[in-house]
């Protein structure tokens, strides 16, 4: 599979600011890929020197198989500072938009109206888009974002300032884009949003990349290979009589009243549920109501790692 | 033909939006063409309305005069009526020594004048009455009251004197000296008072002539001021100078480039501005590189400016026709003011752009907007003493700095009866050319850092240090 981008130490500063240090990731035709990071972390920086709007101080970036300059046509995108021309009619400002994206007039008209119904917004082409709210002019600027039909679509927080039908909406067209064959890169520190669509996570910290996998990868190399228990019986107790059975490293009470919390060993493998010797271990320890494998969420992952990262920098200054 | 628009398809199409946006909006037709089209017709049709408020002067009008000779001589001059021809001859002479003066009247310039001159005179059609004892005058008052009469003039047998008041007198008896009363109904319009004054005044004053035994006509002729008819000579040839037109004509091509080029500056500064505040320039940035978005703001609103300047410059070619004035402007000013607006429109308007992108508000642009003002205000200045001698050191220098080339050589052109040098022309036309070029780079650099700043505005020395980045 070939690179819809492919990004080799860049690095970019803002005078004393050094806000993308020397990363290197690339991003395969076809994903749908997440870009992860809390707020400064670098992401729309990268974004913008991926588009070309900006120049990265070192390193080379490539986009299509060429520069963004040269294939602009081919991309769409909807920065972070997002905005439209107030006074302009909504239907005028897609068009002018898809015809700085290179879009021949032919059949353009007919495919505003087509977007503007898939997007809910049937009846506005004619208003003027000081005249919608501030949600509706987001989906406006979405559509003038794709409607030229690029081959890589990159959205910076496609989803803030939308309410949950409408980021739903939206979440629905951004995978419909994807299964069309248009690979598609979105930033957001909504973690959820882009556990729910990725195929692909990239994550950035203070200016590094802390990391880049498809999400199975993520969940099997930070699953915490912890079981949730909720015991009848007093959890303190059960957990006594666990230790020494094969397979428990460790078991933790105390987060909930009935909860136990129990850290399985190397030896078992956890890939397909509880294995049952390890079901009727625990079961002989005590009255059980559940017993589940904790699954690592995006969110689990972002703090260790983004955590890890800041540990790691602070450790670096103070020596 | 249907296919993707390329990189100049996408110039043109920002153009486009500019024009669109700028001068096909009801706030630009109404402001731009609207309120000077408004001021020509209100131009056109003040002679018209003036002659429709102007009454005639229809009535008797007593004159009191215990000498009765006054009012033999109202007669007099209303027959003569002579205030016409003396108003033909001064239009004459102002119109004399201009370029095709001498087809003035054949023209067709000078009878639109006259028209003008007839709309503003007031028509007469008065019977005077001559009153010498003044014991009458009460009875006179009831009948102007009445409307009978149009008015009285009482004129004291002092003011018919020759000789200079006697020095001493108090100011009322001094008073009969200089000045006479004159009686008018309720009604009367200012232009029938000035109509009776000019007439009385007139008559008194031939009075006085015949009192003194002097040749009224032959003393009107001694004092009538004569005028010089000046013409310049050189190797060329004599051409016939007048002042006034040197002076005016500068003025007014100078001030058609400044508004134009100030006007759209204006507007690429505040669009930019509006397209930073609306955060819609980061949109517009992954369409179209930022040189290709300023170069097609540029190219919009040079339509926009030439619009300005082809209907304004078009008015006062039009009214010089009208006047029959028109071999003042010849093809070659034209040509050349062309070319001198192209350079002081790229000069101007992308300077605005460089400061529309470095900042967010318009406000925080005042204080980048003095090195546009200067470019503006120094041909200002630099009219007057350029204008009085458009060959001097001073003009032939400051038209070869750059961005003040386009004024002061439009100044020069105009302005000199001598034609300027090709070589000066040449010369100021290549420096402007380059400046332009080196100006749009400088502006281009600032403005591709610029657009994407926000908040705090950069200071000037900022903004030079953004030509260095990468």
């Amino acid at each position: 599979m070939t690179d819809a981008i492919r990004v080799e130490a860049v690095s970019k500063r803002f005078g004393e600011v050094r806000a993308v240090d020397d990363i290197a990731f690339s991003i395969p035709e076809g994903s749908l890929c997440g870009f992860l990071g809390p707020n400064g972390a670098g992401k729309s920086t990268t974004i913008r020197m991926i588009m070309s709007i900006i120049y990265p101080d070192s390193g080379g970036i490539s986009v299509l198989g060429g520069s963004a300059l040269d294939r602009k046509d081919a991309i769409g995108y909807l920065p972070e500072e997002r905005g439209v021309y107030r006074k302009m009619r909504v239907g005028d400002f897609i068009t002018y938009m898809a015809r700085l994206k290179g879009m021949p007039t032919g059949g353009l008209s007919g495919r505003i109206d087509d977007w503007l119904e898939r997007m809910e917004l049937g009846g506005v082409r004619r208003r003027k888009c000081q005249e919608l709210s501030k949600g509706m002019q987001q989906k406006v600027q979405f559509i003038s974002a794709v409607i030229h039909e690029p081959d890589l679509v990159i959205l910076d927080e496609p989803f803030s300032g939308l309410d949950p039908v409408n980021a739903r909406l939206l979440g629905r067209t951004i995978e419909e884009l994807n299964r069309s064959g248009r690979t598609i890169i979105f930033s957001t520190h909504v973690l959820h949003q882009a556990e729910q669509l990725c195929d692909r996570v990239l994550m950035i910290n203070r200016g590094r990349i802390v990391l880049d996998d498809d999400l199975e990868s993520i969940r099997r190399r930070h699953d915490p290979r912890l079981l949730r228990i909720r015991t009848v019986e007093d959890p303190a107790e059960v957990a006594a009589r666990l230790v020494g059975l094969p397979g428990v490293a460790s078991t933790r009470t105390g987060a909930e009243a009935d909860l136990l919390e129990v850290a399985i060993d190397d030896t078992v493998e956890l890939g397909n549920g509880i294995p049952t010797e390890l079901l009727t271990g625990l079961g002989r320890a005590g009255a059980l109501r559940s017993a589940e494998v904790q699954t690592p969420s995006l969110d689990d992952v972002f703090v260790s790692l983004v955590g890890a990262s800041i540990e790691r920098l602070e450790e670096g200054d103070a020596s | 033909m249907n296919r993707r628009i390329g990189g100049l398809g996408k110039v043109l199409h920002i153009a486009w939006r500019e024009v669109r946006y700028t001068a096909l909006t009801p706030a630009f037709l109404l402001g731009v063409v609207g309120v000077p089209v408004a001021m020509l017709g209100l131009i056109l049709l003040y002679p018209l309305l003036l002659a429709q408020e102007s009454r005639p002067l229809v009535g008797t009008l007593a004159v009191v005069d215990a000498s009765g000779l006054v009012a033999p001589q109202v007669v007099a001059v209303l027959e003569e009526d002579d205030a016409e021809e003396a108003l033909e001859r001064e239009l004459e002479r102002t119109l004399d020594g201009l370029p095709g003066t001498g087809e003035v009247e054949n023209a067709g310039g000078l009878s639109m004048l006259q028209t003008q001159v007839e709309f503003f005179r007031t028509e007469i059609d008065l019977e005077i009455l001559a009153v010498t004892d003044p014991e009458t005058l009460p009875t006179l008052k009831d009948r102007l009251q009445r409307d009978e009469l149009v008015g009285i003039a009482v004129i004291p047998s002092e003011l018919l004197e020759t000789a200079e008041a006697p020095a001493g007198l108090e100011p009322a008896a001094r008073e009969r000296y200089e000045s006479y009363e004159l009686f008018l109904t309720r009604g009367s319009a200012p232009s029938q008072t000035r109509a009776l004054e000019r007439v009385l005044g007139r008559a008194i004053v031939e009075t006085r002539a015949e009192l003194g035994g002097v040749d009224y006509a032959r003393m009107q002729r001694i004092l009538e001021r004569p005028w010089a008819r000046s013409i310049r000579v050189s190797e060329t040839g004599e051409n016939p100078e007048n002042v006034k037109v040197r002076m005016v004509l500068p003025i007014v091509l100078m001030m058609l480039l400044w508004v134009s080029t100030l006007t759209s500056g204006n507007y690429i500064l505040t669009s930019t501005i509006e397209e930073k505040s609306n955060r819609v320039m980061e949109v517009l940035l992954s369409a179209v590189s930022p040189l290709q978005l300023m170069t097609g703001k540029l190219l919009g609103q040079s339509v926009v400016a030439g619009f300005m300047m082809v209907m304004y410059g078009g008015m006062a070619i039009l009214g010089l026709f009208a006047l029959a004035m028109a071999d003042l402007v010849s093809v070659w000013l034209i040509v050349l003011s062309l070319c001198y607006f192209v350079i002081a429109y790229f000069t101007v308007a992308s300077m605005m752009a460089a400061i529309g992108s470095a900042v967010s508000e318009l406000r925080d642009a005042q204080s980048l907007m003095g090195p546009a003002m200067m470019v503006l205000i120094v041909p200002l200045l630099l009219w007057m003493p350029i204008s009085n001698n458009p060959e001097s050191a001073l003009a032939v220098v400051s038209g070869f700095i750059p961005p003040l080339i386009p004024f002061v050589m439009i100044l020069r052109i105009a302005g000199s009866t001598e034609a300027i040098p090709a070589w000066q022309i040449a010369v100021s036309l290549g420096l402007g050319g380059l400046s332009v070029a080196g100006m749009l780079w400088m502006c281009a650099r600032i403005f591709r850092v610029g657009v994407l700043m926000q908040g705090k505005p950069p200071s000037p020395l900022e903004l030079l240090r953004w030509l260095r980045y990468r």
